[in-house]
C-alpha cells in the first residue's frame, strides 16, 4: 500500500515537473485541449438552448377543439378524460365559455364598437380544449377520434387546416435534433484525433527519454503511469483554462436576452456552469489520460 | 555478430575492442535486452536474460550499471534528479534516496553541480553524472560503451580512474572502446572484435588492430 502511494506520488511529481519544465510543449498541448474542451462544452450548452427553443416551438404547435354551445361542461370533461386515457398528450387546457368571453374582452375591451356588438349577441364563444402532444401523428389520431366518436359534441377542430404547418414544425425540430447529434459525433472524432496527435507528438519528443528510463531499470508500468499522470495534469490545466474562458465569455451575454418568454439566456448560462465545469474536467482528464496511455503504449511496445 | 562466445568472471575488468561497426554496441544492446540475438544465448547469474519475464528483465537492468558515449541523461532533469530517478524506479524510500544520491555525487566530484541541468555541464561532468547514476544501485556489473569517446585526455583519465576504483571494490567492468591509449594503459583482459567476430581474447591484452 505504502509502495503504491509512493509510486503515485512520484508519478505525479515527475508529471508536474515535466509539465512546467517542458513549458513550450505543455502550452501547445493545453492550447489544443482547451479548444477541444471549449468546443465540446459549447456544443452541450448550445444543444441545451436549442432544446429549450425546440420545446417552445413544439408547444406552439397545438390543437384547439371547440365544442357546440349546448354541450355541458361535464360532457367536455368526460371527453377530456377519454383523450387523456387513450393518447400520449403533454398537456390539455380547458377554457370555459365564460373564460373565453373574458379573454376576448381583455383583448378588445378598448374597442367600443366590438363591445357593443358583443353585448347584443350575449356570449357566442364556445368552450374549448387546447391540446399539446409530442408529434403530429398523435394530433391526427386525436382529431380522427373526436370526429368519429364525438362528432355530435365537437363543433370545430383546428387541426385539419393546420396539419401541414404542425407536421412541418415537428419535421424541422426533429432534423435539428438529429443534425445536432451528427455534428456532435463528427466534432467528437475530430477532437479525439487532434488531441491524440498532439500528445503523440509531445511524447515522440520524449522517446529517447523513455529509452533511458528503461535502461536504468524502470518498469513499463512506472514509465506509463508518469506519462498518464502528465496527461491528467494537462487535462486538468486545460479544463480549468477552458472554464475561465467560458466564464468570461458568459458574462458578455446581455442580461436582458431571453431565449423564450420564460427562459433568460444569462440565467440559463449561470445555472449550467457547475455542469459545464464537471463536463470540462471529465473531457479534459479523459482525453489526456487516454491519449497519453495510447501514445506511450506504442513506444513501450517497440 | 557471428560465433561470439566468452565468459566474464565476477570482479573482472574486460575491455571489448574493435573499430567502429565491429559489433561492440550490438553486443551491449544484447546484454541490455535492447536487441534479441537471432541465435545463441546470453546468461547473467546463470539466467538466460532473453528468456526471463519483463519484471525479471527490469531487475537485471538494475544490477547492471550502464555508461554511454552520449551519456543518455534525462535532459529535463537536474544532475541530482537523474541519479535519484534510477533509485525511484526501484521503489527506494525517499530517505534512502536523500542519503545515497549525495554520496554518489561526492564519489564523482559533482556535489556542487547537483542542481544543474545536463545542458549546463561539460562533457566530463555529464559522463561523471552518468557514472554516478550507474553506480547508485551498487551494481554487480558496469557496462561502459565508449565512455571516453567524447572526452579530452584529462577527463578520459578521470573517468577511467573511477572505473578502475569501482573494479577494485569488486564491481565487474566491461568496457567497450577503440581508444588505443586507454587499452594499453590498463593491462587488463582484452577481447578484440572484427566484423562481428572475436579475433583475440587475451588476459593482459594490448590494442592489436
Amino acid at each position: 500500500m505504502k509502495k503504491t502511494i509512493t509510486s503515485i506520488k512520484r508519478a505525479f511529481r515527475l508529471a508536474w515537473k515535466n509539465f512546467h519544465r517542458e513549458s513550450g510543449l505543455s502550452f501547445v498541448s493545453v492550447f489544443v485541449l482547451v479548444i477541444v474542451i471549449t468546443l465540446s462544452v459549447s456544443l452541450f450548452l448550445v444543444r441545451g438552448v436549442a432544446e429549450i427553443i425546440i420545446k417552445d416551438i413544439e408547444q406552439k404547435a397545438d390543437v384547439t377543439v371547440d365544442f357546440h354551445l349546448a354541450v355541458p361542461e361535464e360532457r367536455i370533461f368526460e371527453i377530456r378524460d377519454e383523450i387523456k386515457e387513450q393518447f400520449e398528450v403533454k398537456g390539455m387546457e380547458y377554457t370555459s365559455r365564460e373564460e373565453a368571453k373574458t379573454n376576448f374582452i381583455q383583448r378588445f375591451g378598448d374597442r367600443p364598437a366590438v363591445m357593443e356588438s358583443l353585448e347584443e349577441v350575449g356570449n357566442p364563444f364556445p368552450a374549448s380544449l387546447n391540446i399539446n402532444a409530442d408529434d403530429s401523428y398523435t394530433y391526427r389520431q386525436i382529431a380522427d377520434f373526436l370526429e368519429e366518436e364525438h362528432n355530435e359534441s365537437v363543433y370545430n377542430i383546428d387541426f385539419y387546416h393546420r396539419e401541414e404547418v404542425i407536421a412541418g414544425i415537428f419535421n424541422v425540430t426533429e432534423n435539428i435534433r438529429s443534425g445536432g447529434i451528427v455534428v456532435g459525433i463528427i466534432l467528437g472524432v475530430i477532437a479525439v484525433l487532434l488531441v491524440y496527435n498532439t500528445i503523440k507528438l509531445a511524447i515522440y519528443g520524449l522517446r529517447e527519454e523513455i529509452r533511458v528510463m528503461r535502461l536504468v531499470g524502470s518498469s513499463n508500468r512506472f514509465i506509463q503511469s508518469s506519462f498518464i499522470m502528465q496527461g491528467a495534469v494537462l487535462g486538468c490545466v486545460a479544463a480549468f483554462s477552458s472554464f475561465v474562458l467560458l466564464f468570461l465569455l458568459g458574462f458578455l451575454i446581455p442580461q436582458s436576452y431571453n431565449i423564450t418568454l420564460e427562459v433568460n439566456l444569462h440565467q440559463y448560462f449561470l445555472e449550467m456552469l457547475p455542469m459545464a465545469l464537471l463536463i470540462q474536467f471529465v473531457i479534459g482528464i479523459t482525453l489526456g489520460v487516454v491519449s497519453s496511455s495510447i501514445a506511450t503504449g506504442k513506444y513501450l511496445g517497440e | 555478430m557471428d560465433d561470439v562466445s566468452f565468459k566474464v568472471e565476477k570482479g573482472e575488468f574486460v575491455s571489448i575492442v574493435g573499430m567502429s561497426g565491429a559489433g561492440k554496441t550490438t553486443l551491449f544492446n544484447i546484454f541490455l535486452r535492447e536487441e534479441k540475438p537471432t541465435k545463441g544465448e546470453v546468461f547473467f547469474n546463470e539466467k538466460n536474460i532473453h528468456k526471463i519475464s519483463q519484471r525479471e528483465g527490469c531487475e537485471v537492468r538494475r544490477k547492471v550499471g550502464t555508461i554511454f558515449q552520449d551519456y543518455k541523461l534525462l535532459s529535463s532533469k537536474t544532475v541530482y534528479e537523474n541519479i535519484a530517478y534510477a533509485m525511484e524506479v526501484t521503489g527506494a524510500s525517499d530517505e534512502n534516496i536523500e542519503k545515497r544520491v549525495p554520496e554518489a555525487l561526492d564519489t564523482v566530484g559533482l556535489l556542487e553541480q547537483a542542481l544543474h541541468f545536463p545542458y549546463q555541464l561539460s562533457g566530463g561532468e555529464k559522463q561523471r553524472t552518468a557514472i554516478a547514476r550507474a553506480l547508485i544501485h551498487e551494481p554487480e556489473v558496469i557496462l561502459a560503451d565508449e565512455p571516453t569517446g567524447d572526452l579530452d585526455p584529462y577527463n578520459s583519465r578521470d573517468v577511467l580512474g573511477i572505473l578502475l576504483d569501482l573494479n577494485k571494490s569488486g564491481t565487474t567492468v566491461i568496457l567497450a572502446t577503440h581508444d588505443k591509449e586507454v587499452i594499453n594503459s590498463l593491462g587488463k583482459r582484452v577481447i578484440t572484435l572484427k566484423d562481428g567476430k572475436i579475433v583475440s581474447d587475451s588476459k593482459q591484452g594490448r590494442f592489436i588492430l
